[in-house]
């Protein structure tokens, strides 16, 4: 596989290898707002992609049409160099991409089994779900992760803003993907949640998985990501390695003072 | 749940996890990342409300006639509900799956029309008789499917105009006449053949055979929803249909499906009852629609989907056959049994709501 070779050749360069993403010139219109006019965006192997912008500059969007949910109106996407269309979410996921969405996409009347496995249940005889084998892993996952959740049973709408997020995150996480999408991640959760999460991100990362990271605190930005990517009013308008650049110069082109 | 941890092999005891293997290691390091709160949530206490109430109705109803508590007053109760308590099975999944299907009564009709048209008028084995009424009513509800996921058009109004359109296709299938009919200057003289009068009237060593087809729909009906893909899905699609579809499930698929089984029941509570009446007719079962919605809400279901169950359905069926049977026996007239039907099913509703709002947090 093209990520493993790039990793072994072992950069961290990497504006010298080949992006495992790429879109290019995306434009993606809801009725008359131009959500995104003509962006591109590369992922290199073995990096964190900060995508950052204010308010409706257009991340979410961005990240739903790699994650399958939009179509773009314009504009490729290119994996490990090939054209695709990414025509759905299970498209996406097919593709080894794994999102966590800002929405987090929990079912708030199913139970934590069945959110863990949304979408893709264990199954057996084809037809049925195998609810044992789900509680089983449920419960490995959680015990792991150290959410200690009152019953398995219980309907997610009970669980704080925390143990939701924890639980969107970790059903991403258990897929382990290829490539991980995470819109802003950390929004509900405290201090110490948080400091756990950019932990994690770093440790996908050393396991060789690019990442893609949307988030508004820039601290946790340049605490966690390689290179850092702004958008503006649906456009891109900069792109800088962390280690080039700082705060200032990212808030400036966040609000357009540059 | 003790039992169930314990076999769940620690880091360290564990083999596996000494190979780094991706899921693992990721997740230990998210150790304590999320605080626990003391697990109060509070038990819903009254989610057997339900069949609590079928219970005092049975109860006060021993008591206040001799003529209730009797079997043949049972079995009579149960060959009257059979319909509904078929149709309400159905009607669980379009609800659950945040839809709602108002053309149920029309398509059992329509059905029943064609089953008994084609064994009495063209001469159809009883068994291609069956078929062709079931596969009506199943052809229905992918069409009222498609419809609405195709043609986004919100399922009330779509399952509004194939009620006025099912009973259209009756009325022509039938030129308005009882099937079979025995108006001899029309030269439609038939009959229906012994086992569809069996199907709707007869009994299985004192068991009404409707009674057999409800415990079978209702079992294949709760193993469907609980038990398979298929059924997870439309509580995942009713629950949060963004959720769903961020997750890869298929959601036109899934409630085309559910639109397909509804029609599929329809059809055969049009057989049954066709054979209970010894006839069918193109205006037959009219209101069944709104009584098998009000089973499937006095059972527990949310109207804006993603919760409710097919025995709760079945018991909210089962409260309306009851009732109506007792109010019968108790002389009440039929105009005051509409009043009161239609007080009792508002009054569990805003019980429902009450008791949501009141235990679930
Ligand atoms: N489904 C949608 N329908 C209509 N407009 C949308 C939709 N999704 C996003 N938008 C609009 O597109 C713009 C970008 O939104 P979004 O991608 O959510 O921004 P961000 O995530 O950067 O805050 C906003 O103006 C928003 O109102
Ligand atoms: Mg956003």
């Amino acid at each position: 596989m093209v990520t493993n070779k790039l990793l072994k050749a072992g950069g961290d360069i990497t504006s010298k290898s080949e992006p495992i993403l790429e879109l290019r010139g995306i434009c993606k219109y809801f009725g008359g707002v131009h959500a995104l006019e003509d962006v591109d965006l590369e992922l290199y192997p073995n990096e964190v992609l900060a995508l950052v912008g204010d308010n409706g500059a257009g991340k979410s969007t961005l990240i739903k049409i790699i994650a399958g949910v939009y179509q773009p109106d314009k504009g490729e996407v290119l994996i490990e160099g090939k054209e695709i269309e990414i025509r759905s979410p299970r498209a996406s996921m097919d593709l080894g991409i794994e999102t966590v969405y800002q929405e987090l996409a929990l079912v708030d009347k199913l139970d934590v089994v069945e959110n863990i496995f949304l979408g893709r249940p264990l199954t057996k005889f084809r037809w049925f779900v195998n609810r044992k084998r789900m509680v089983a892993e449920t419960i490995d996952i959680l015990k792991r992760l150290k959410i200690s959740i009152p019953s398995l049973k219980e309907p997610v709408q009970n669980l704080s803003g925390g143990q939701r997020q924890a639980l969107a995150v970790g059903r991403t996480i258990a897929w382990s993907g290829k490539i991980v999408i995470l819109d802003e991640p950390t929004a509900a959760l405290g201090v110490e949640e948080t400091r756990k999460v950019l932990a994690l991100i770093k440790q996908i990362k050393e396991e060789g998985a690019p990442i893609i990271v949307i988030s508004h605190n820039l601290r946790h930005i340049f605490d966690v990501s390689d290179r850092i990517i702004v958008l503006r009013g649906g456009r891109r308008v900069g792109s800088r390695i962390k280690s080039e650049t700082n705060i200032d110069e990212i808030v400036k082109l966040i609000t357009g003072s540059l | 749940m003790r039992e169930q941890r314990k076999r769940i092999p620690t880091e360290k005891n564990n083999p596996q996890s000494t190979i780094p293997s991706t899921v693992s290691s990721r997740i230990s390091l998210m150790n304590q990342w999320v605080s626990m709160r003391g697990g109060k949530i509070r038990k819903i206490l009254l989610s057997g409300g339900p069949i609590m109430a079928l219970l005092f109705l049975i109860i006060y109803l021993s008591f206040a006639s001799p003529y209730f508590l009797t079997v043949s007053n049972l079995l009579n109760i149960t060959r009257q509900t059979s319909i509904n308590a078929i149709l309400a099975v159905g009607q669980t999944m379009v609800i659950i799956c945040a839809g709602i299907d108002l053309s149920v009564g029309a398509v059992l009709a329509l059905s029943a029309s064609m089953s008994a048209v084609a064994m009495s008028y063209w001469g159809l084995s009883f068994g291609v008789g069956i078929l062709l009424g079931v596969g009506t009513g199943a052809l229905t509800g992918f069409i009222s499917g498609i419809i609405i996921t195709k043609g986004k058009i919100p399922d009330f109004i779509a399952t509004l105009g194939m009620m006025a359109a099912a009973r259209g296709i009756a009325l022509i299938l039938t030129g308005g006449l009882p099937v079979p009919s025995h108006f001899t200057a029309l030269k439609l003289v038939g009959y229906l053949p012994p086992e569809l009068i069996w199907l709707g009237s007869g009994d299985v060593w004192g068991v009404p055979v409707p009674a057999l087809i409800i415990a079978a729909v209702t079992i294949l009906g709760w193993m469907v929803l609980t038990h398979t893909t298929l059924g997870r899905a439309i509580y995942a699609v009713g629950g949060n249909r963004e959720a769903a579809r961020f997750s890869g499930i298929n959601i036109e698929r899934t409630r085309i499906i559910a639109y397909t089984i509804m029609g599929l029941l329809a059809g055969v509570a049009g057989v049954v009852l066709t054979g209970r009446l010894n006839s069918a007719n193109a205006l037959m079962a009219e209101g069944a629609e709104l009584q098998s919605i009000s089973a499937v809400v006095i059972g527990g279901a949310n109207l804006f989907g993603g919760e409710g169950g097919v025995f709760g359905s079945l018991i909210g069926a089962f409260i309306m056959g009851v009732l109506g049977n007792g109010l019968n026996l108790l002389n009440v007239s039929a105009f005051w049994q509409r009043l009161i039907m239609g007080l009792i099913i508002i009054g569990v509703v805003v019980f429902d709501q009450w008791r949501r709002r009141r235990f679930a947090t």
